[in-house]
């Protein structure tokens, strides 16, 4: 056995062992998965906050999405915050405007100072954010509140989904979305959950306005502010049944720009809370959530140096083989076999990709949509690789970057 | 949720470790059954070597045609000997829990070394024109480089092997498996560099050699 069948070995026994932990989670939260819907008398009244830069394509469709959901009227109003767009979006918003429809422009600072102006002129006690490329399925926001259950409830967020599935990379990121909502859900039962995305997450007002809002200085506010929910005490929940289908990129490139941003604001909030490990209090963010974030990127660059390394040898292998048969004068290609014999790595492998079908399999409970095993295929070995380029790439700019203030 | 969270790392780590331990026994399940399949070729052969080498003993005490049958005993032998190291080579790369699969490879080379020197004495003894191309190679501990060449001398080894047909026995022995007379092999025909060629007992090309002086030599 040579030393990198024991770093894989390795590797994949702490995948198999973050797998197992969410999905006994899962398991425990057994019946918990969809809950009684409230009815209209006692349903909260909510202010939704909908910051749009931009986005003059599809406004017009998130706004008659949300306007139309089984929610009482009187019981929620709507605040676009337009970020200072430079195209009609501002326009296009304004002819939703009604009784329980506000429309207010202002200067571009971006989407968590935007959430942040939102919330300060929200009239109602919970504020649920959604971004303006989302869309609500009719009982989302009704599903979500009902998780409200406890005064220590500070967050509520939806099961959330790839709208448009057309392209390779929206229907990886769909396979990626089933999973992280499984996960999420296993993670609410015992109180790590990671992020209240953007699509939908419901708050309590008035905790989120003493714990002073959103980080306007964070790149994934939605992230920070969860950990900083759960480092304060709070519960924060995921409504399983609350569907909310939302745009992601349709290409490699935006994906690509996408995810860099993901884990610059990952590092910046790791960073941001990397005390908690060592404050000696009993909560998620420092027991779970750090810990597991930086081994998971470190297992990531680990387990990608060692396949690319390997699959890398044996190409420049080849490549050197190939050069030297021709300038020797012999076909490279008539004795050349394709066998592989069936090892350990192959069958852990093997089980690893059942377990990932598996828990895709969960996910599918409150919806069919179940990728093709092509899209599974790619979906364990392409698209992790991808993840691990995007965090090396990520990681050196993160490292190049004037970052004084992202810490602070 | 403190106490449960530890429950659930525990459950969570003996779930782990059950499902490495499976993979693990189904692991060593396969590395038995290739090491099985691989001592059964190499049973096979030697049963077959055997043969080969009684029936000639026969023929020749009974005066039958003992050279031609002998030489269609050989052909054969040596096309079943040479695929069966080709099988036994990948099933010991995958084979990572049973050392034993070592000293399988150890019984081919002998395999291998006993067919070379049959081949030697019935040519002697029946004045064939067929040649004895012995390739010589190391397995273990090799450079990129050095793997390289071993893959492109074997090419070309193959390549004339399949223009020579029947008048050339090949035979490859690889070096590093710690026999006695592979190492007498190498003194008495003074190997230093690998891959090595020999050409009837009696051209040595060490090193990577082109297909064309191979082929010269082979007269084919």
């Amino acid at each position: 056995m040579q030393l990198t069948d024991i770093i894989f070995i390795i590797i994949l026994l702490c995948l198999s062992y973050f797998t197992f932990f969410h999905l006994i989670l899962w398991f425990e939260s057994g019946g918990k998965l969809r809950k009684k819907q409230l009815n209209d008398r006692h349903l909260p009244n909510v202010s939704v906050i909908v910051p749009a830069y931009n986005e003059e394509k599809i406004i017009g469709q998130s706004l008659e999405k949300l306007l139309s959901i089984d929610y009482p009227k009187n019981k929620f109003e709507v605040i676009v915050v337009d970020d200072g767009s430079t195209d009609k979006t501002y326009e296009i918003a304004k002819k939703y405007e009604s009784g329980n429809v506000r429309v207010i422009r202002k200067r571009n600072t971006g989407k968590a100072s935007s959430l942040n102006f939102g919330i300060k002129r929200a009239k109602y006690e919970f504020v649920a954010v959604m971004d303006a490329d989302s869309f609500l399925d009719k009982n989302a926001l009704r599903q979500c509140m009902g998780y409200f259950d406890g005064k220590d409830v500070a967050a509520v967020t939806a099961h959330i989904l790839v709208k448009r599935r057309k392209t390779l990379w929206e229907r990886l990121q769909h396979a990626e979305f089933m999973i992280i909502s499984v996960m999420r859900k296993a993670q609410e039962q015992v109180n790590v959950i990671t992020a209240t995305p953007g699509p939908l997450s419901v708050y309590r007002k008035d905790i989120l306005v003493k714990l002073g809002g959103f980080d306007a200085k964070n790149l994934i506010e939605d992230v920070e502010i969860t950990w900083r929910l759960l480092k304060h005490g709070y519960k924060v929940r995921m409504a399983f049944d609350a569907m909310v289908y939302s745009l992601y990129p349709d290409t490699l490139k935006f994906w690509w720009k996408q995810r860099k941003r993901w884990v610059i604001g990952g590092v910046q909030t790791i960073l941001k809370y990397f005390g908690t490990i060592f404050d000696g209090k009993s909560h998620g963010v420092g027991n779970w959530i750090v810990p597991t974030s930086i081994f998971g990127y470190f297992i990531s660059l680990l387990g990608t140096s060692i396949f690319g390394y390997i699959i890398f040898t044996k190409l420049f292998n080849y490549a050197l083989f190939l050069l030297k048969a021709f300038s020797f004068g012999v076909n490279p290609f008539a004795h050349f076999e394709l066998i592989y014999n069936v090892d350990l790595l192959f069958i852990y492998g093997f089980i690893m990709f059942l377990l990932a079908l598996f828990v895709i399999r969960l996910s599918a409970v409150v919806h069919k949509d179940i990728p093709n095993i092509f899209i599974l295929a790619l979906f364990i070995t392409l698209y992790p690789t991808l993840l691990t380029l995007n965090l090396l790439v990520s990681l050196y700019k993160f490292g190049r970057m004037e970052r004084g203030w992202l810490t602070k | 949720m403190a106490h449960k969270m530890k429950r659930v790392y525990i459950q969570a780590g003996i779930l782990s470790i059950f499902v490495l331990l499976v993979g693990v026994m189904i692991g060593m399940w396969l590395d038995n059954f290739r090491l099985d399949s691989i001592r059964n070729t190499l049973s096979e052969s030697d049963i077959n070597f055997n043969d080969a080498r009684l029936l000639n003993n026969y023929f020749q005490k009974f005066g039958k045609d003992y050279c031609s049958s002998a030489l269609q005993q050989n052909l054969a032998y040596n096309d079943k000997i040479y695929s069966a190291g080709k099988e036994i080579e990948k099933k010991i790369d995958a084979n990572i829990f049973t050392p034993d699969v070592q000293q399988e490879w150890r019984r081919y080379t002998l395999l291998q070394t006993q067919f070379w020197l049959n081949s030697i004495e019935l040519k002697q003894q029946c004045n064939f024109d067929y040649h004895t191309v012995v390739y010589l190679s190391n397995k273990k501990n090799t450079t990129t480089g050095e793997e390289v060449n071993n893959k492109v001398q074997s090419s070309i080894l193959l390549d004339l092997k399949g223009k020579c047909g029947k008048k050339m026995m090949l035979i490859p022995i690889t070096v590093d498996t710690d026999l006695v007379v592979v190492g007498a092999i190498t003194s008495q025909f003074n190997i230093t560099k690998y891959p090595s060629v020999i050409i009837d007992e009696k051209y040595v090309f060490r090193g990577l050699t082109m297909k064309d002086n191979l082929s010269q030599m082979l007269g084919c």
